[in-house]
This record gives C-alpha cells, structure tokens and sequence, in this order.
C-alpha cells in the first residue's frame, strides 16, 4: 500500500489492514521512515528519528500479531513523542543545551503505555525549548516549520507533532499543553489534538512547566485518532500526584455521527476583537453545521479573558520559576532568550499574588461550571487567525495578547481543537470545543460527527521533497 | 502597591536581586516593560474574595498522605 494511501486510513483502519495480514508492521514503518527521510529537512519536524527502535518495535508487532497476540488498538501503529517526554535509554532533551545528554534511565507513563501497547516509536518530536522557549532560532535545533507554507508557524510548542502528524510523516504524536500547546499546532496545523480533563493522562516523567497546567495528549489527523489514543493513554497513575482515580470510558461508543439534541454554548467573546474575518467565518459556518446535524446552540459569556490570563499568566510564572530558578541564576546562558525571559517573570510573582491567582482560579472554574449547567460543550476559538509567518510571530517575555486556550488549561476542562476549513492562502482554520469534566467522550461525539459531515480531513499539505 | 516609574524600577531591580536573576546587556528595557504589563494585569485580579474560594485543594490529606505513611511502615 503507498503512503499516500496511508494517510488517508484512520488508525483503527490501519489496525485492521495490519491484522488481516494485508499490510505489515515493517513496511508501515519504513514508509513512514522513508517519508520523514524525503520531506522533513525543510520541516524540522523531528528532532531524533528513533529508525532502530522503530524497526525493533515494528518487527516485535508483526511476529505477535502473526501469532494472534493482539495487544489492543495501537498494536503496529508508528507516533512520535513529544522531546520532553522521556523515552527510556533514547535522548530527551526538551530542546535544550542543558539537557543535550541527557538519556533518560525510565519511560514516561504515556510512553510506558504506548509502548506496552504495541506501538512503534518513530521519533523524538521537535519542540519549543522547556515546552516555553519558542519558536527559537537560538537553541541546538531548528524550530518546527509549518507543512501547509513553511515560511509559517506551527504553533507550539508541541510544534514538530503537529508538523509531523500534518505532513503525514505519523498518524499519531504526542504533545503536552500548559496554555494551548496542544490546541495551537493542532490549529495551526490542521489536524486533531486534544487536551484532556487535568489529572485525565498521567504526567510522570514528563519534564513539568507548570505542574497544575500541565496536561498530556495526543494530536492525529482525525478526531477519531485522537480519541483511539487517549483509549491507550487514560487513566490513573499513583505516582503522578495530579492523577485523577476516575474511570476511562469507551471513547468509540458515542461516536456514531449522531449529535441530535447535543447542546452547544457558542463563546464570541473570546474572538469579539482582533480576529481574522476568515477564522471567524470558519467557526461561524463550522457552528451552522454542527445545527444542521441536530445540535442546538445558544450564545453563552464567560469571565473576562484578561482576568484568566492573570490567573494562568501567574501560576505558569511562578510555578514555571520554581521549577529552573537554580539553573536560570547559575546556567542562565544555556537557555534560549526566550525561555529565560518567560520563565524569569515568575520572579515578579509575589506569594500574594500566587494564592489570589489561586482563588480567582476557583471563582474561574466555578463560572465556566456554571455554563456546562445548561450546555454539553462550549464553543469556541483555538486561534484568532490562521498561522502567521514564523518571523512575524510575537517571541516576548509577556503577551499582550494571550493565547485564548490558556483558559481551560487554568481551569482543567477538556478541550479539543480540529481542523474547519482552510484561508484563502491555504491555511487552516480551526474551531475548539471544550467539555465537562472527564467527558473527552461527548467531545469526540461532536468532533467525529463535524468530520464526518465536511471534507476538509481530504485535504493534504504539499510538501517538498528534500532528499539528499 | 506604588505605580510611578521610579517605585516600579526600584521593584523590578528587587526581584531580580532577590532571585539572583540578571538579565543580558540589551534587554532589561524590554523586561521591564514585560514587568510593568505583569504588574498591570495581576492588579485586576479581585483582591476581595469570598473566604469559600480558599485554595484548599492545593493539599489535601488522606489522598497521598496515606501512601506515604503505609510505605514507611
């Protein structure tokens, strides 16, 4: 089977080829390898091509599944890891000088659970420096670039995730998000990636940035995808002490592409102001679908965004400063300018200003709740336009404007960002729904129906091919 | 909390002593402009808050606590 049919098989589809026996583990691998080989020196996307570990891992799913060993949906499926999730004996470096040798003795939980799963790990995804720092031209590796133009940003900083799961180099990678970093590529990018409840995916062995912001979970091309991985990926972990002991659903069941009597919140508030007329009319004509598959959506307001931007703003300092103040006093120039810079306004934060951030937290979340009374999901922006060229994009130590994810990362809300359309230049737009607590499910419900009545997942990036 | 460029400069240079932070030749100017907006917006958080929205849940006994105590055993 050719790659570029591939890429238009869904993960559970591809399972299936594998278990018939049509299509084997190793060659799925080395077409993914040989892919990544043609098109990602323009795309940096990947920052250690893991080829033997692939092979290895690859070669053990044939041979288990040849014998009937089945060891669930991600069993022969290539993804990549995110380059601040540690990959036990493979280099982790989270983008940075610091950590340029660092080989870390232990998987991560996520990886742990991928790989116990039987999947095959392709590679070690480019990122911004310490999940913060980017995009960097100042660190030892190039910033991810954008598949759709690559004079374009990714979004981050799960950057070479989303490039890579665009591109088609893997169905699957995995990112973290602290204030979009998720959602931003997954927008940017044109694909699926979701942030799951806090607490939902174990963070062990993931270098922390904010230790209550940080989240885990996966990007794919489809909704589907993402919902199969978070299958593998939920779910209680003792040693990670955010952890949440709460039951894993079958995500699959919900999604039939009935979302009759769904009700939706749609929030304007949030792109009321300075958001590109194209974005805007691809979150109102993706909205107007949504009614016509039987949803029904009320206008709905939350909070000001300025006052989550103080609370996130202020527990990602502070907790971010906790985390490397030693290395930023003594090791300050091992660290791009913009990491530096980002993580050294938490030694602005006071300890009063850390527990207000706290309480208005509360009063934050308590709101939002408030909402889901009368509504499923909440509708709503993941960017304000489509992506902007990577030198145009705003590398400061303090956003004027703050990323409008960062909202449900303060109050731990699931929320997922797929793909609605595409700009006039060809870039994605993208819509963002956000759910109860631990129900990722009714999310995938409406993603999965959204996707199934549009064609935009049909669409591919032309990439370059860059082979020596 | 005092608001003049004077007091603000004084601020700033205090926290970065107090933390052992410098910043690099060229940019203290665009740092201390970060830190005057920080400022500007932390102080639009509401500092009159119910005494319900204590943040309680940054511990709570009993969930790990336990744990501990049962492997020390």
């Amino acid at each position: 089977m050719k790659n570029n049919e591939l890429e238009n098989l869904t993960i559970a589809e591809v399972g299936r080829e594998l278990r018939s026996g049509h299509l084997s583990p190793v060659e799925l691998t080395q077409s993914y390898l040989e892919r990544i080989k043609r098109y990602d020196a323009s795309l940096h996307s990947v920052v250690l091509l893991t080829e033997e570990r692939a092979l290895e891992d690859a070669r053990r799913a044939e041979s288990e599944l040849a014998r009937g060993q089945d060891r669930g949906p991600m069993h022969g499926i290539p993804y990549g890891l995110k380059d601040i999730i540690n990959s036990k004996g493979i280099r982790t470096t989270c983008q940075s000088r610091l950590l340029l040798d660092n080989v870390p003795g232990q998987d991560a939980e996520v990886a742990r659970r991928l790989h116990e799963g039987g999947g095959v790990l392709l590679g070690k995804m480019t990122t911004h420096e310490f999940a913060i720092g980017g995009p960097s031209f100042d660190l030892p590796f190039p910033p991810a670039r954008n598949p759709w133009n690559k004079d374009h940003f990714t979004g981050g900083s799960s950057s070479g995730s989303g490039a890579a799961v665009a591109a088609g180099f893997m169905p699957l990678a995995l990112g973290t998000d602290t204030g979009g970093s998720i959602r931003l590529p997954a927008a940017y990018c044109g694909i699926a990636g979701i942030k799951p409840t806090y607490g939902r995916v174990s963070r062990r062995g993931v270098a922390p940035l904010s230790f209550s912001l940080d989240h885990i979970g996966p990007l794919a091309w489809r909704v589907e995808d993402c919902a199969l991985a978070l299958q593998v990926l939920a779910g209680y972990d003792a040693s990670d002490p955010g952890s949440a002991d709460q039951e894993v659903p079958n995500y699959q069941v919900q999604m039939t592409g009935d979302i009759r009597g769904l009700k939706i919140g749609y929030l304007r508030q949030f792109h009321d102001e300075g958001a590109d007329p194209e974005m805007v009319a691809g979150m109102d004509a993706a909205i107007e679908k949504l009614v016509e598959l039987g949803a029904e959506v009320s206008e709905v307001t939350l909070p000001s965004m300025r006052l989550f931007q103080a609370v996130q703003q202020t527990i990602l300092s502070a907790e971010a400063f906790s985390i490397h103040a030693q290395h930023l006093r003594e090791r300050p120039e091992q660290y791009c300018r913009n990491s530096f810079e980002r993580m050294g306004m938490g030694c602005f934060v006071t300890g009063e200003d850390v527990i207000n951030a706290q309480r208005v937290r509360r009063q934050l979340t308590a709101a939002v709740d408030a909402v889901f009374k009368d509504v499923d999901i909440i509708a709503c922006a993941s960017v304000l336009a489509p992506a902007s060229r990577i030198e145009d994009v705003e590398v400061v130590p303090f956003r004027s404007q703050p990323p409008v994810t960062a909202p449900f990362n303060a109050t731990g809300h699931p929320a997922l960002s797929l793909c609605c359309g595409y700009s006039q230049a060809g870039l994605p737009l993208s819509l963002q729904l956000v759910g109860h607590y631990f129900d990722e499910a009714t999310l995938f419900r409406a993603g999965y129906a959204y996707e199934q009545a549009t064609d935009w997942r049909l669409r591919r990036p032309k990439l370059e091919n860059t082979e020596i | 909390m005092l608001t003049d460029t004077v007091s603000l400069e004084k601020e700033f240079e205090a926290c970065l002593a107090r933390h052992g932070i410098s910043i690099p030749g060229g940019r203290r100017e665009v740092m201390f402009q970060a830190f005057v907006d920080f400022r500007a917006l932390l102080a639009e958080m509401p500092s009159e808050l119910e005494s319900t929205l204590e943040p309680a849940y940054i511990f709570a006994p009993g969930r790990h606590s336990n744990e501990v105590f049962r492997n020390e055993k």
